[in-house]
């Protein structure tokens, strides 16, 4: 409960702690001395080391959040037998589900997308996503996932923070906390949304939460400046800013009290400052990257310039041991998410016309650079879609049985995880839990879902909030 | 600190300064603080600011005078409330 016992900093708190008790300020001196990472080192975000080390085999994860739920069915989940029964009524023998708008009337909606096996694993995947496809041998399909909710706000929360409602820390604020911050000039936590807008669940699924506030993820914006501000004004030069922040310095430390350790802290943030400035700027400029590789991510053509981009800035990222970055596809009216109500045709073309090739690049890119390996790479959405239609073509939400993936960071790739039943209703073989998901990837980074625990409101609090476990098929 | 808001207001308390303390550095130091900080400067640091505002060119001047107006609206009595 190390969080909760500060050592005593000035008069006032001396004060407070005496009237609550002496003992306590006992004890915070004792845990100060035990606690030697306190005793050295008093940023927060200082690289930890994980709790087992043994099975630390990422060190960064990139969390590609396709929002809205992707359908299983038309990506990496074939159900012949769901074409069969295209326009009948779900036979009984498949059980009951809860969804959002269709009802027990609704009938089957085969697809029209056609699966083919691809690599040396011979998985099939289908011809929505042709360029992940010829990645599938670093990649782990999961088909047997399940989330509790099937509405978009409480699922977004429940995939990322393990709780269904807001005010939990997302897993980007629980790996910064457990593991710290590997770049000194740069967030440890970033959020890249889509730039046609927000998701139902808002900002709340990917805050702190009851963490403290030095974990929230920097979002960036949409465009070529994701941080505003980091350039220099006009007829500013870098030495003339130096001087500047050593004025400032100068004159907060005379109108310093000895000891202030609060404001030397803020004085050193200075600092921070000056090399974020100095240094943040190279990591959004993407024209020191080749001509190739720009075309691999498909940067300059239109349908995937944008999506492209983010993706490229996130390997960038990694590059620096930036700990967990989420690029998030889709954002605004459902439409323009993975949210597939009206016609399933329509909407999965244009989504993974914008993010196929993108993602197969940055496999493949932190492949070639030897990335992968230390790179968690996770694929998915809040939830999968209905095997039923809605209207005529459309898909609703479906929370019973959907398909993630992972790649890299020590997942073995090239293997299917777990199976729906035969029209993809729910998941049947070794199912998966959101909070299982959430189990593994902590066990990649060497994590221990009951250590990285942070007592709150006289609870110790976790991302898994009950035992998850971990995909042992996955982890190689 | 590179904010357009900061730097445009920076600019505005620089020329301020000038049309009210006029061009003598020490006074231009001890407005700004009373204006910023609701506070005359300690010795300290208007011997602080003073090494940073004197021996300047006529060019370097005013350039260095906005520096020192941006600097007081990022000095810790500005920002927070003790």
């Amino acid at each position: 409960m190390s969080e909760h016992v500060r050592v005593t900093r000035n008069r006032r708190e001396f004060l407070t702690d005496a009237f609550c008790g002496f003992g306590s300020l006992a004890f915070a001196d004792l845990l100060f001395r035990s606690d030697a990472r306190a005793a050295t080192n008093t940023n927060p975000l200082a690289p930890k080391p994980p709790h087992d080390p043994a099975t630390a085999k990422a060190k960064s994860v990139i969390f590609l959040f396709m929002a809205g739920g992707p359908s299983h069915m038309e990506t990496f989940d074939p159900k012949p037998l769901l074409n069969k029964l295209h326009g009948q009524k779900r036979p009984a023998e498949f059980g009951e589900a809860k969804y959002q708008f269709v009802n027990a009337n609704a009938k089957l909606l085969g697809t029209k997308r056609t699966f083919k096996k691809y690599g040396q694993s011979g998985i099939e995947v289908s011809d929505l996503l042709p360029h992940i496809a010829e990645c599938i041998d670093d990649i782990a399909v999961i088909r047997s996932c399940h989330g509790d909710m099937v509405v978009h706000s409480a699922a977004q929360y429940q995939l990322f923070t393990g709780r269904i409602i807001p005010g939990f820390p997302s897993m980007g604020s629980w790996l910064i906390y457990g593991l710290g911050s590997e770049n000194e000039s740069l967030p440890g936590y970033v959020v890249m949304p889509d730039p046609h807008g927000a998701l139902e669940a808002g900002q709340p699924m990917y805050s702190n939460g009851f963490l403290p506030a030095v974990y929230q993820p920097t979002m960036f914006r949409p465009g070529g400046k994701p941080v505003l501000n980091l350039d220099l004004p006009a007829g500013t030069t870098t030495a003339s800013r130096r001087r500047t922040l050593d004025l400032i310095r100068k004159l907060d430390q005379a109108d310093m009290k000895p000891g202030d350790a609060e404001l030397s802290a803020r004085l050193s943030a200075y600092d921070l400052a000056f090399k974020m400035q100095t240094e943040a700027p190279a990591i959004f400029n993407l024209s020191s990257e080749s001509a190739s590789t720009l075309d691999m991510y498909g940067i300059g053509k239109p349908l995937t310039d944008d999506y492209g981009r983010r993706l490229l800035m996130a390997r960038r990222l990694v590059e620096k041991g930036v700990r967990f970055i989420c690029p998030v596809s889709g954002g605004g009216p459902g439409n323009l998410q993975w949210d597939a109500h009206d016609d399933i045709e329509e909407n999965h073309l244009r989504m993974a016309s914008q993010t196929d090739q993108p993602i197969a690049a940055l496999l493949k890119d932190l492949k070639q650079r030897g990335l992968l390996d230390s790179t968690l790479v996770v694929w998915g959405g809040e939830f999968g879609r209905s095997p039923e239609s809605q209207g005529s073509k459309g898909r609703d939400h479906h929370n019973l049985g959907f398909s993630m993936w992972m790649a890299g960071g020590g997942v073995k790739g090239g293997q299917i995880v777990g199976a729906t039943d035969d029209i993809g209703l729910r998941a049947v073989e070794s199912p998966y839990h959101l909070r299982d998901i959430h189990t593994t990837i902590l066990h990649q980074l060497g994590l221990n879902q009951d250590a990285l625990s942070y007592l709150h409101q006289g609870r110790k609090e976790r991302l898994t909030e009950v035992q998850g476990k971990v995909i042992e098929k996955l982890v190689a | 600190l590179n904010g357009s808001q900061s730097n445009e207001q920076a600019k505005a308390l620089s020329e301020r300064l000038v049309k009210e303390a006029g061009r003598n550095h020490r006074r231009q130091v001890e407005l700004a603080y009373q204006l910023v900080a609701n506070r005359p400067p300690s010795p300290q640091e208007m011997q602080i600011a003073l090494q940073y505002l004197n021996g300047k060119s006529k060019e370097e001047e005013a350039a260095a005078r906005d520096q020192f107006a941006l600097a007081m609206f990022n000095i810790n009595s500005f920002l927070y409330v003790k």
